[in-house]
């Protein structure tokens, strides 16, 4: 009988011995639950707490590191950001029109929950074979939940990434950012810390969707998995925008002292937590729970993961004030218990105590810490590179996602200064001379070839496609997308990629503030690559706006910063990484940006020099001339090049002189020169700019129209 | 001085750019007006900013068109007030009978949202003053219900009157005729699916949203 009540939960024998072991007596069916819950790998990071330790966390600029709901971090004096990223991948596989969209609806919670308002999302989506149809119908479906999400509930989805890998087919990632932006005395934490203060319920009806979603996230996509359907939640974004409104207009009045949204596991987590980081007790009735079923009983309400509610720690008197403002946005609300110095959850319904534990045995589970060994051989197949430029125009990995960021709502709010489509999104903020720069990025296939340099890289890439803006990288959010953490391959993958952004992190004295991890992303016969999802917040104020694409007729063409060498991101060996160049060509980039003497600047990543033509091309209607190939290289091997630390810069012919000054000669390239209407490659490839922009339009879109 | 008003529904996401540009570029009095109260405050501009009010269930626009607010509403066009209603706003004035015609589902049955070129068909209204007629501006497009229908001779009486006001130069959601915006045949009404209060800056890709706002304040201040 328990057996089959453990296997339901997700939760070991082991663990299950170990509680009976610290509470002295068997748990009753809710404890037992709670526990399950709370020691879910979603909500306990016990597998992965250990290594995380590593992560620089500190910097002059960062306000809350990690342990809250979002990292925040400091713009002026007066106003703060606050962001985080967070996965969303086992629900988006099993449904993922209502997977993506909850999954925007979570980390918009998680946001203004610090006090900010949600001012941009960005999403890094990974999918199997875009020739299947199954991942045509993921991919249209959690474009279509993010679309129907994000734009109702009033957030602009202004960046983000698609790509594709055969690990992914069974198991695709989505993975959401949120930021927003808070005056400083608006910022609120998850502590409860004055006995007695109510604990009131805002939002949604509880019900039974998403019954163990914190569990289902910590197991691994077999048919089970699939039959657990029924867990999927189901989001309501107008509720969402009325507990924005009603949560920001409620914070501002200094209301209440702590709050946090009900996401995995729900009450459970929401009031363990923030009773937990006090230092106190909580007390709850569960016949105060607004519920939209029947006959449900204290397990299945503590578990619900319902949708659009929160849970708000008011201040002492508050309460009248709280419901006025709840009762003008018309949401459902209760007061359902308060704060105690008892140190436990104590729950009732009907009368009777259902729940009675110590804070503490629920807040530090045992530690499940598997062995890191590496123990599979190279398995990744070299994948020789399409070197034929033409083609590869045809591509739909390489192709613009115009189809896809066309749906989401960019421009709300007024911010938006580089639109997505660019590797990197640039905010303003108004009222002030300050900049945001966004991205997130992944590569899965360099961390699944080196572990340790792909996650290097990825902090690479990332932080240049920030600098490209002119801006400093300052803080990050990571989402750490891996296998089953029980399986010593999967830890060793886990531990080197953490160990390759810390060590990168640290040389660049970049912080990491806010994060997620996500275990178990695995399907019957595919293991994820290891992919660490990587958000990039910058921050600061820029002379000179850059362009993302060509500009003028008769500007130099010029690569600049490292040396370009035969490296290419499909190979086996992962293109060479000097942090200390990386960072020296960034600073380089952003002085020039500064000083007016570039006019379009594209960092180069993946698709090397040629991708970062074809988009200038494709947002300018000017063409480009490339007739300088270096010595040693064909056309095709310079410019599908993927190497590490450069930029696709270009320069008025007056200002190269004052660039070769400041940058040095050996990191100033010129390759050629925008021209008129055609697009050639040393007189042997010549394509109109006009069939080039159709081509790339085209080359994703066609599977979905 | 002139003061405009901010219909808040629950829903509404528009509003916090529109006050932006009311009170920070063209530095005129804005007030927040409530979809529950029952009398206007002293303005003399209406503004139903976009979104999606009431969740846009049943159908865009249709549950804020029948708001406590939209009663003096209409007593307020009667007397010849000026309203401006943007993408959502524009849904509520077409639900409201306060415009001719429907908004429905994009052809192609997609959200789009992109900057779109835009012909000034009428420079003879008090929201299109200060461009020419002809003229090409640039705008943002948000939505997913702003392809423009109503039956032949009801698009037939607003080309009478002069109502069209904007057209789309490559029509992005099947909208009849093109139209992107038209006025009322007392020309107080406009309503229009591009967003003007997203284009008020060069940093921003454009100014002509502003211009709309200008033109208000020019007509209402002359």
């Amino acid at each position: 009988m328990i057996e089959e009540i453990l296997k339901e939960l997700n939760f070991s024998k082991n663990d299950y011995d170990k509680v009976v072991e610290l509470i002295g007596r068997e748990p009753l069916i809710t404890e037992l639950g709670i526990f399950s819950a709370m020691w879910s790998e979603h909500c306990s990071y016990r597998s992965s707490k250990i290594f995380l330790d590593k992560f620089p966390r500190e910097g002059e600029n960062v306000i809350q590191g990690p342990g809250e709901n979002a990292g925040v971090i400091k713009v002026t004096d007066e106003i703060y950001l606050a962001f985080k990223v967070e996965s969303h991948n086992h629900p988006s596989a099993v449904e993922p029109f209502q997977g993506a969209a909850t999954g925007v609806g979570g980390i918009i919670r998680d946001i203004f929950t610090m006090g900010a308002r949600p001012i941009a999302t960005l999403d890094s989506l990974n999918f199997g074979d875009l020739n299947s149809s199954k991942t045509r119908y993921l991919l249209n479906g959690v474009v279509e939940g993010i679309s129907f999400y994000g734009n109702c509930v009033g957030v602009p989805t202004v960046g983000g990434e698609t790509h594709f890998d055969p690990s992914y087919t069974e198991n695709p990632l989505v993975n959401v950012m949120c930021v927003g932006i808070l005056q400083k005395n608006n910022l609120r934490k998850s502590i409860a810390k004055t006995s007695k203060a109510k604990v009131i319920y805002i939002g949604a009806k509880t019900g039974r969707d998403g019954l163990h979603g914190a569990s289902f996230a910590s197991g691994i996509l077999d048919d089970n998995a699939i039959k657990r359907r029924g867990s999927i939640q189901v989001g309501d974004p107008f509720l969402e925008k009325l507990l924005i409104e009603a949560t920001l207009e409620i914070i501002e009045k200094d209301l209440i002292e702590a709050i946090q949204d009900m996401g995995a596991a729900g009450l459970t987590s929401s009031s363990v937590e923030m009773a937990g980081k006090g230092g106190k007790g909580i007390k709850l009735d569960l016949d105060k729970v607004p519920l939209r079923e029947t006959d449900m009983i204290p397990f299945e309400i503590m578990l619900s993961e319902s949708q659009e509610r929160m849970l708000i720690i008011s201040k002492i008197g508050a309460e009248k004030e709280i419901k006025d403002i709840l009762e003008k946005w018309e949401l459902d609300y209760a007061e359902i218990g308060e704060i105690t110095d008892s140190g436990c959850i104590e729950i009732y319904f009907n009368g009777e105590c259902v729940c009675n534990l110590p804070m503490e045995h629920l807040l530090n589970p045992p530690l499940n810490l598997t062995h890191p060994e590496k123990n599979i051989k190279e398995q990744i197949k070299e994948s020789p590179p399409n070197f034929d430029l033409e083609t590869l125009l045809y591509d739909p990995a390489f192709g613009s996602k115009r189809w896809i960021y066309e749906q989401y709502d960019s421009t709300l709010f007024s911010n938006t200064v580089i639109p997505p489509g660019n590797g990197a999104t640039l905010l303003r903020v108004k009222g002030t001379d300050n900049f945001i720069g966004l991205t997130l990025n992944s590569n899965g296939r360099l961390c699944m070839i080196d572990p340790f340099l792909g996650a290097e890289t990825i902090i690479a890439i990332s932080t240049r496609r920030i600098s490209a803006l002119g801006i400093k990288p300052a803080a990050i959010t990571d989402c750490l997308n891996f296998g089953n953490p029980n399986d010593s391959q999967t830890m060793w993958e886990f531990s080197e990629c953490v160990n390759g952004l810390a060590s990168a992190l640290k040389d660049f004295n970049i912080p990491v503030v806010s994060g997620n991890v996500s275990f178990y992303n695995e399907g019957k016969t595919t293991r994820i690559n290891p992919t660490p999802t990587i958000g990039v917040v910058g921050t600061g104020e820029l002379k000179y706006i850059p362009s993302n694409h060509f500009v003028d007729f008769d500007d130099l063409i010029v690569v600049f910063g490292g040396e370009t060498k035969k490296e290419y991101f499909d190979f086996n060996v992962l293109p060479a990484l000097s942090l200390d160049l990386e960072i020296s060509v960034q600073e380089l980039i952003r002085t020039l940006i500064n000083n007016c003497l570039v006019k379009s600047v594209q960092s180069i990543d993946r698709g090397g020099i040629y991708l970062q033509l074809v988009r200038s091309i494709y947002d300018s209607d000017i063409g480009a001339k490339i007739e300088n190939i270096p010595p040693g290289f064909s056309a095709e091997e310079f410019l599908l090049s993927e190497s590490n630390s450069r930029y696709l810069v270009t320069i008025s012919t007056d200002n190269i002189d004052k660039v070769t000054n400041i940058a040095g000669n050996e990191k100033v390239l010129i390759i050629g020169k925008t021209i008129k209407d055609y697009f050639t490659i040393n007189d042997k490839f010549n394509l109109r700019v006009s069939e080039i922009k159709d081509i790339y339009e085209r080359s994703f879109r066609r599977f979905f129209d | 001085m002139i003061k405009f008003g901010v219909v808040i529904f629950p829903g509404s996401n528009c509003e916090l750019d529109t006050i932006y540009v009311i009170s920070e570029i063209i530095k005129r009095d804005v007030v927040k007006i409530w979809h529950k109260d029952k009398y206007l405050p002293d303005v003399q501009c209406i503004v139903l900013p976009g979104g999606f009010a009431f969740g846009d269930y049943l159908r865009p626009g249709a549950i804020a068109s029948h708001s406590p607010i939209m009663q003096p509403i209409k007593e307020y066009v009667k007397s010849g007030g000026l309203v401006l209603g943007v993408c959502n706003g524009f849904q509520v004035l077409t639900e409201a009978d306060l415009l001719p015609g429907a908004l429905i589902r994009n052809i192609g049955t997609r959200f789009v949202s992109k900057k779109i070129k835009l012909k000034v068909e009428n420079n003879n209204t008090p929201f299109t003053s200060l461009f020419n007629k002809g003229e090409i501006i640039e705008l943002p497009i948000a939505h997913k219900d702003g392809n423009y229908y109503a039956p032949g001779e009801v698009i037939n009486e607003i080309k009478a009157n002069n109502g069209l006001v904007l057209s789309y130069i490559d029509n992005p959601n099947g909208s009849a005729e093109n139209i992107a915006g038209i006025v009322n045949k007392q020309c107080n009404v406009f309503g229009l699916m591009p967003h003007p209060e997203r284009a008020y800056e060069e940093i921003l890709g454009s100014d002509a949203g502003l211009r709309i706002f200008s033109s208000i304040v020019n007509y209402l201040e002359s």
